[in-house]
């Protein structure tokens, strides 16, 4: 791997022609939502509005047309999400569905799996969520140990998960399971569709650090699924789950988690004029340039079919650790304690994405396994 | 082995830490879910000697010194019971009754505030006024044996259980003069009313709350020292508070240093304990070497307060670099915890929510730095 990953690439004009009908929604969808509200980003759960965005067609824009998406590019989407995150649209119902589970069917699900999923996906009416982490694995996904175990036409699973976000909302999960103890442990993991409503599943919320539960645990006690839910190929999950990597981790989203904070900061230093908080925001625009075209340029190489899971490692690292920045710049450069001269929706805002910074370097691979990802990829173990 | 300390410190501590563990860490999670903690468990403090152990035995303390207070912010402290407000109580406001009160007002209020009866706040901060203290508006107007308040206070600590607060005012007709007068001004007063419980993002025990002050009539009695003093008698006090912080910082730091390597010892991936990573042995080395620099800074300013020599710029210091140290190091603990740190069950994730405001009460950061800029 070399820093030539990097190519500077621009969004081709007919996806970037999207931005103007994305804003246009936005702007009628999101008017008198306060701050605190687009605060929340894309954890920002509203159904009602995924809905209003499907029929407007901003959902699903990369997947083909047969499937009910708009069979335009990954640049189309990378412009709508955009969008969407600068606005602080509340996404977070089919955020994962159309992210990450909608591709990874795409690319690996039957026929069958297709046609029933990705329309109402596409609609924004159902959504996915994630079962990977489990009590005892996280960054060592490898070691779990919820199992599936061959039955009569189907399969039994048996396991819990854990920080699975939007469990509770959520209709289907992406469930990754050992289907087989022998052999290397990178083998014998398959992924599966479950169906929440399914008798054995639990959905447990659990309360973060903020007081709010947006992640759960999920019991699966002798859940069983038929022969047609296994994703892709038996043994093949390993494989499956890291060709998603480079999706998740090299979007906007991990590098705008902050920017109602920004805006929040914009808005003071322009009325202040105060030349140590404009510098800042100075240098958190320089940055955020920088972030945005790596992020094009990993997005043309999923385009392009490749699997830049250096790259967007890269985009992660950097970005997560931006976010973070954003907000010690808030605490040690901002006044927002003072209650005579900041809106009351501004000193929430902070308040709330302070308290939320922690698991940007946590959600999605820690800022450690990242690092390791990218020394591997130097060649450096 | 920590010098400060004497034997009569040491066998205190196995008492206060019975105590929380028998009379508060079963119910804390409850007090965070209320927002406030029952009075019931100030009078079982008190009897048990947790409240006001500096003040003299005359008026109903246990006659220790702050060697004992410090024994007790340190265990609240390692058990991040941050709902008790007990030491803005005994270590923050005791100290001025026991100071600047007169013999009559000593008698009247140590002993019911060292049962638990009585709870005090102090009452500085108003909405509009926190750095920058002179510049209060809360007024007092003498008429005859009376002092006419009125005016606003907000984030006080202990406000809804509070049955007294000393209060800081400026009495008229001079309040252009940025002079400072405390009163203290208890429950039953007329025209004394307190707003809502604040919310908070983190010590969410704690009853801080807004009080107000309507016509309210105060005995020229209940007046702490001289009229106009009250300025240099808060200044004089600072240090003790920003103490606290520091002592409490470097408690923090040194428990949820302990957590963190518990934690990653028996938290495996890819085969081996979180540990065994240099990673994390570098930042836990780090952090080991951070704290324990801390601890023997703040060691040796509670000998120097103890012997009545510390300044307010080396309290300063103490409260910038501890409260600065554990908002830093706390984050890096959190992030050893992976998933588990951002769970609400996990005290390395409520110690850090709690942290934050160290870097804001007791004066801010910024403030810390101008104190000792003073003096360079
Ligand atoms: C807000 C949030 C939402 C989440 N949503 C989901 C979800 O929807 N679905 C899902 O499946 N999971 C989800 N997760 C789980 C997340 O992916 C895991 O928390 C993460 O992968 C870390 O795993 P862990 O918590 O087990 O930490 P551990 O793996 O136990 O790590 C503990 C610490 O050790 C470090 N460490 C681990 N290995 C190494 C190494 N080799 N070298 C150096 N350091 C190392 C880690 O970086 C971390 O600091 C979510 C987590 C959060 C915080
Ligand atoms: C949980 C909690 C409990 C509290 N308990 C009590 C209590 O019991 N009693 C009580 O009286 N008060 C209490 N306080 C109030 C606390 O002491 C004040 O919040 C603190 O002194 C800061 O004042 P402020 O909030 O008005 O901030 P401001 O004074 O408005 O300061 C805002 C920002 O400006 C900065 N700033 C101000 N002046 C300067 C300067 N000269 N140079 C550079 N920067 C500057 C500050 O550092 C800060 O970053 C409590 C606060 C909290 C949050």
């Amino acid at each position: 791997m070399s820093i030539d990953q990097f190519q500077l690439n621009e969004i081709p004009p007919d996806a970037d022609a999207l931005r103007q009908r994305a804003r246009e929604f936005l702007a009628t969808a999101l008017d008198g939502t306060p701050r605190t509200a687009r605060a929340r980003s894309w954890s920002g759960y509203d159904a009602d509005f995924s809905r209003r965005l499907g029929k407007e067609g901003l959902i699903g824009l990369a997947l083909p047309q047969v499937y009910g998406g708009a069979g335009r590019s990954t640049f189309s989407r990378f412009v709508v999400v955009e969008e969407l995150l600068a606005a602080g649209a509340p996404v977070a119902a089919h955020w994962i569905a159309e992210r990450q589970s909608a591709p990874l069917l795409l690319r690996f699900g039957t026929e069958e799996q297709k046609k029933a999923h990705l329309p109402p996906i596409c609609r924004g009416e159902r959504y996915f969520c994630i079962g990977m982490s489990e009590p005892d694995s996280g960054s060592d996904l490898a070691s779990i140990r919820t199992r599936a175990v061959r039955t009569d036409g189907g399969w039994r699973l048996e396991g819990r998960k854990l920080w699975t976000t939007n469990a509770h909302r959520s209709h289907y999960m992406i469930l990754l399971a050992r289907t087989d103890d022998g052999g290397e442990r990178h083998e014998g993991l398959s992924q599966f569709i479950v169906d929440l409503s399914l008798p054995g599943v639990d959905v447990r919320p659990v309360r973060d650090l903020t007081g709010e539960a947006h992640f759960n645990e999920v019991v699966l006690d002798r859940v069983n699924v038929s022969e047609s839910d296994l994703v892709g190929v038996e043994g093949q999950g390993w494989a499956q789950v890291t060709a998603e990597l480079a999706f998740e981790r090299s979007g906007p989203e991990r590098f705008l988690s902050s920017i109602a904070a920004i805006d929040a900061m914009t808005d003071t230093a322009r009325a202040t004029h105060n030349p140590v908080q404009v510098a800042a925001i100075g240098r958190h625009a320089a940055r955020l340039a920088a972030l945005r075209c790596m992020s094009v340029s990993v997005t043309s190489q999923i385009e392009a079919n490749a699997n830049p899971v250096w790259a967007a490692a890269c985009v992660k690292d950097y970005g997560v650790s931006f976010e973070q920045e954003v907000l010690e710049t808030a605490a040690t450069t901002f006044d927002f304690t003072r209650r005579e001269q900041t809106p009351p929706d501004d000193a929430e805002t902070i308040a709330y994405l302070t308290q939320t910074a922690p698991s940007f370097s946590l959600r999605g691979g820690t800022r450690e396994i990242l690092r390791g990802v990218i020394a591997r990829g130097l060649g450096l173990r | 082995m920590r010098r400060v300390f004497r034997d009569d410190h040491n066998m205190f501590r196995d008492q206060i830490r019975r105590f929380i563990e028998r009379e508060i860490l079963p119910f804390h999670l409850q007090w965070e879910r209320d927002g406030i903690v029952p009075k019931e468990v100030w009078r079982k403090a008190g009897a048990q000697g947790l409240l006001c152990c500096l003040v003299p035995e005359a008026y109903g303390g246990a006659g220790g010194d702050f060697g004992h207070s410090a024994v007790i912010i340190e265990e609240l402290a390692r058990a991040n019971a941050t709902s008790v407000g007990f030491t803005t109580h005994s270590e923050i406001s005791a100290p001025y009754i026991l100071a600047y009160g007169g013999e009559a007002q000593k008698q009247r209020w140590l002993p019911r505030m060292a049962s638990g009866e009585a709870i005090c706040a102090i009452a500085m901060t108003e909405p509009g006024i926190g750095s920058d203290l002179r510049s209060l508006r809360t007024t007092a107007v003498r008429d005859g044996d009376h002092y006419i308040v009125n005016g606003q206070k907000t984030f006080i600590t202990n406000g809804m259980n509070a049955t007294m607060a000393i209060v800081a005012v400026k009495v008229e007709p001079r309040p252009a003069e940025r002079k400072i007068t405390l009163l203290v001004i208890e429950d039953e007063m007329e025209g004394f009313s307190k707003g809502a419980k604040l919310e908070k993002i983190g010590l969410r025990g704690q009853d801080t709350c807004e009080l107000f002050f309507d016509n309210v009539r105060v005995p020229v009695a209940n007046r702490l020292g001289e009229e106009h003093d009250g300025f240099g008698y808060l200044m004089h006090e600072l240090a003790q508070e920003r103490l606290i912080i520091a002592i409490r910082a470097a408690q923090s730091i040194e428990t949820l240093l302990e957590e963190t390597i518990a934690y990653t010892r028996e938290r495996e991936a890819f085969g081996k304990p979180i540990l065994d990573y240099q990673n994390t042995r570098f930042k836990l080395a780090d952090a080991k070497a951070q704290c324990e620099m801390l601890r023997v800074f703040v060691d040796d300013c509670l000998d120097r307060l103890l012997r009545k020599e510390l300044t307010p710029d080396r309290a300063a210091m103490a409260k910038l670099l501890g409260s600065e140290m554990q908002g830093r190091l706390l984050d890096e603990f959190l992030q050893l915890h992976g998933g588990y740190g951002f769970m609400s069950e996990y005290k390395v994730s409520r110690a850090w929510v709690d942290a934050r405001v160290a870097r804001i009460y007791g004066g801010t950061s910024e403030i810390m730095r101008e104190i000792i800029a003073r003096t360079l």
